[in-house]
Formats: structure tokens, C-alpha cells, sequence
């Protein structure tokens, strides 16, 4: 897929990010992994553009992290913190109205 | 798999001014998951050079992954958004405070105010009190100015920051040092209290050749090592 760094896409990983994180505790590799099923391959980032994005979040408050060892290899565990979650219900409930939004303009062009 | 060093990166965020703790973090989970990518690749049945071709694709080049860091400006640090209060303002204020605290300690230790024989059972035998005398001017006049000055220019190094910043903080911890005198006089006898004496010249500090020896001594010493390392850098 094409990558798109339009401010109009820039708000697709930090939303993807908070729906993920809202439910469970996941690390950065097994984020993308997530976010690429989730997705069906629909959305894919440069795998590393997500950290960014978590310590975004983190500063911001809407993420809290945590560093456990696992299999002898330390990693940073990110999850959704209360505000986070908040956040997350601002950032989908604005994306189902631009969503609604371009079915109907969809819609309207196939019928004219 | 060869342990990648993200060295380019790592100098583009610096350079970028976001912050060394999230230059740090950011390198370290980006190198874990290169290696989780890696250990994907090979079981799946990749060569080993493969794998790590694959590894660095799926990863993102290192150019885009600094555009995506540099465009978050909350990730900068703030020596970088405010370098007049991090160079300028924070030595000034920390030099006073700092002044401030050594004259309250002394002031309300009871040192100065004891009489000579009480002192010298605390302190030893005379000449070890003046040594302390000297010392403690010593470190007001010199170490706490050079001190903050060393701190500028390893705080700008830290952040690849451009020279004139951490010359201008050098430049006012080193001015502010010397036109701050500092004297201890310790009690002379049984009924002799000691003195503090804080005296504020101002620069160009006429008649004290030793205060403008040691602004610039404080110049010398720290910004010295910090330009040559800075060239350094630069041919490396």
C-alpha cells in the first residue's frame, strides 16, 4: 500500500494505537503485528514509525508504560491509561462522522 | 545479525532537539524490534541475509523514521524550545541560589559565630581552619562558577547543541562567578566572632585582577575542552 503522511491520515496510527491498547498490554513489535491483522494489510507503516507515536501518547498522558523481561529480554510494555481511553472514544466517534460522511458523498456521486 | 547502531539517526534527532531520553528510548526499542523482525524472517526459512535485509525494509529507512520523530515537537526537549532560559537564565539563577544557600549554611551553622577555642576543638588545630577558610572561598569564587559552566557545555554537547548557546551560558557563569567575592573570616578569639562578606562588583571589575583572571580562567577551562571536542566530532 502507498504511505500516506497527509495530516489528514497522521491521526490513523494514534487511534489504531488506543483501540489496541485500550483492551491489553502489548510491546512495539507485537503492536504492528496486531495493528497488520487487525487491518487485513489495509494500513501499513514503516514498523518503527510507532514509537513516536507511544512516547506521543505517553507524554501526553494517554498511554502509561512499563518494562518487563520476558524470555531474558527486556521490553517496554504500553497500555491505555483512563484519559487514554476517553481519548480514544473522542478520536473514533470523529472518525465514524468523517466515515458516515464519505459514504454519503459516495453515495450521492454513484446516483448523479 | 549485526547489531545495528542507528548512529546517523541518533545524530539527526539530537541535532533535531528532541530530547536525549527519548533519542535513547527510541533507538533501544527500534533495535528490539529489528531483532524480532530478524528472528520472524529467519523462521520462516530466510537466509541469514535476508532476514536482515527484510529486518531493515519492514523497519522503515532511518531518514523517514526521523521525519516522523522530528515532526512531534512534544518529543523535543526543553533546552531546545527555550535556550535563552536553559543557557541564559538558569546559570544566572543558579548561581545566586547557590550563593545564597552557601551563605545561609555557614550563616546558621553556628561556625562563624563560635568563639576561636570552641572552633578549634571543632575544626582541629589552626591551620586546618584556615585551610577550610580557603577552601570554602575557593569554591564560591572558582568551583561553583566553573561548575555551572562545565554543566552548560555538557549539557550542549548532550544535545549536539550550536556552540553559541553554551558560550553564551559559559560567558554568564564566568562573569556572574567573578563579580560575586566571597570572604570568610573565621573568629579570631574568645570574643571575636568570624564574618561573612558577599561583595558584587561589576565587570569590567576594576581593580580586582583576580577576579578577571578567573572569569576568564572559567572561559578557558571549560569551553576549551568543549570546542576541541566539538572539532572532534566534526572530523569523525
Amino acid at each position: 500500500m502507498e504511505r500516506n503522511n497527509s495530516p489528514f491520515m497522521s491521526a490513523v496510527p494514534e487511534l489504531l494505537l488506543l483501540r489496541l491498547l485500550a483492551n491489553e498490554e502489548l510491546y512495539g513489535y507485537e503492536i504492528v503485528r496486531k495493528i497488520r491483522e487487525a487491518t487485513g494489510d489495509a494500513i501499513s507503516l514503516g514498523e518503527g514509525v510507532v514509537y513516536p507515536v507511544l512516547h506521543s501518547l505517553e507524554a501526553a498522558g494517554a498511554l502509561k508504560s512499563r518494562r518487563r523481561v520476558v524470555n531474558g529480554r527486556e521490553r517496554v510494555y504500553y497500555s491505555a491509561t483512563k484519559s487514554g481511553r476517553t481519548r480514544l472514544a473522542n478520536l473514533a466517534a470523529h472518525w465514524t462522522r468523517i466515515n458516515d460522511g464519505i459514504r454519503l458523498a459516495l453515495a450521492e456521486m454513484t446516483h448523479a | 545479525m549485526r547489531e545495528p547502531d542507528f548512529h546517523d539517526l541518533r545524530e539527526t534527532l539530537l541535532r533535531g532537539g528532541v530530547a536525549p531520553k527519548h533519542v535513547r528510548r527510541t533507538i533501544a526499542e527500534l533495535r528490539d524490534h529489528q531483532t524480532d523482525l530478524f528472528g520472524e524472517a529467519l523462521s520462516r526459512g530466510c537466509s541469514f541475509e535476508d532476514a536482515e535485509r527484510e529486518a531493515s525494509m519492514r523497519l522503515g529507512d532511518e531518514d523517514a523514521l526521523a521525519a516522523v520523530v522530528l515532526a512531534r515537537p512534544e518529543l523535543q526537549s526543553w533546552t531546545h524550545r527555550w535556550p535563552w532560559i536553559a543557557y541564559g537564565v538558569t546559570p544566572t539563577f543558579l548561581l545566586g541560589l547557590a550563593f545564597v544557600t552557601l551563605v545561609l549554611l555557614l550563616g546558621f551553622s553556628d561556625v562563624v559565630r563560635t568563639d576561636q577555642h570552641t572552633f578549634s576543638e571543632r575544626w582541629g588545630s589552626p591551620e586546618s581552619v584556615w585551610s577550610v577558610a580557603g577552601a570554602v572561598r575557593m569554591f564560591a569564587s572558582f568551583g561553583l562558577p566553573m561548575l555551572l559552566a562545565a554543566t552548560c557545555c555538557f549539557v550542549a554537547a548532550q544535545r549536539r547543541v550550536a556552540v553559541r548557546w553554551p558560550l553564551i551560558g559559559v560567558v554568564i557563569a564566568s562573569i556572574v562567578g567573578a563579580a560575586v567575592q566571597f570572604n570568610v573570616a573565621w573568629p579570631q578569639g574568645p570574643d571575636v566572632s568570624g564574618a561573612l562578606a558577599v561583595r558584587i562588583t561589576v565587570p569590567p571589575f576594576p581593580g580586582s585582577v583576580g577576579a578577571m583572571l578567573r572569569a576568564t580562567a572559567t572561559c578557558a577551562l571549560t569551553l576549551g575542552p568543549f570546542l576541541w571536542w566539538k572539532k572532534r566530532v566534526a572530523r569523525a
